[in-house]
């Protein structure tokens, strides 16, 4: 055999082949490998919010939030109320101290 | 169970419908990520990913294509981007080699022999393969699709998103190239 026969006896070898399977199971084996990426996905995560500077971030992010939220419903809530109180002392034609005389001798139930 | 309705199921979890699509096309994804790996195990990784992958972006599917197109597509990507990985490692295991880090000896990877070629070409088939190794991915991706699985030109344009006579090209080239690194690798005396 020459050359030029050899290569073609190459080129053409892999005529008339079949197709490869992978080995039994292999859908089990697929699932497996979906809960493992899940359980390794929820770990990662769990690892990194367990990391201290995360935790310490997350933490003072979260009473940033809170102080914020908590500021600012107090400016909103607050202004209303003084000004509601004070037109509520000019239609009674009486002073807030007597409001809160009111409140504080009212009935507790 | 026609296409349309087991895209549906898969886009609903359903998971009797992902048992079936598996079952399907575990030999076609399994036998293209061979032909493009050579190398069993690494095969079924790539498989494997492939499923997990088609499970998870199921949503993304809009159903352009055939639903084993868009395997086909998935697994070449995914098996040229293990080879490259590959190589990565290697070329990091080598420079670690030159500086005497690693004192693990080098090995060459043994003949390739696919499991598929009939005995009498299993020699001339593993230096066919030895020979698909040294091609360029896009070749490598197309010659791989044509001969092990027997797609048509038009087909291999749909899995590489190209036109039928770039896909002509490519194939031509890869025949090309395969010569010549045969003619190179396995001068044989003759004449």
């Amino acid at each position: 055999m020459d050359n030029h026969d050899k290569i073609n006896a190459i080129m053409t070898s892999l005529d008339g082949m079949e197709q490869a399977a992978p080995g039994p199971f292999f859908y089990t084996r697929v699932r497996a490998r979906m809960q493992q990426e899940n359980t390794t996905a929820l770990s990662g995560l769990v690892a990194f919010f367990s990391r201290p500077v995360v935790a310490v971030s997350v933490l003072a992010l979260i009473f940033l939030m809170n102080t914020a939220a908590f500021l600012y419903q107090k400016e909103k809530n607050g202004q209303p109320s003084e000004q509601a109180e004070q037109s509520l002392a000019d239609d009674y034609n009486t002073t807030l101290a007597t409001n809160s005389y009111y409140v504080e001798n009212s009935d507790p139930q | 169970m026609d296409e349309q309705t087991l895209v549906e199921k898969l886009k609903n979890g359903d998971e009797e419908a992902f048992r079936f699509m598996v079952t399907t096309w575990q030999n076609m994804v399994y036998n293209t990520a061979l032909g493009i790996l050579h190398h069993a195990e690494d095969a079924e990784d790539v498989a494997q990913e492939v499923f997990v992958q088609v499970y998870e972006s199921i949503r993304n599917f809009k159903q352009e294509s055939k639903l084993s197109t868009w395997l086909y597509r998935i697994t070449t990507s995914k098996a040229l981007d293990h080879i490259r990985k590959k190589k990565r490692k290697k070329r990091f295991a080598f420079v670690q080699h030159l500086f005497g880090e690693n004192n693990e000896i080098m090995v060459q990877p043994p003949d390739f022999h696919h499991p598929g070629v009939v005995l009498d070409n299993k020699e001339n088939a593993a230096m066919l393969f030895s020979a698909i190794d040294k091609l360029p991915d896009n070749q490598k991706a197309a010659f791989v699709l044509n001969k092990l699985e027997g797609l048509n030109y038009q087909e291999i344009s749909e899995v590489l998103q190209t036109t039928v006579s770039a896909v002509e090209s490519l194939l031509h080239r890869a025949k090309s190239n395969l010569r010549r690194t045969l003619e190179k690798r396995y001068q044989v005396p003759g004449r």
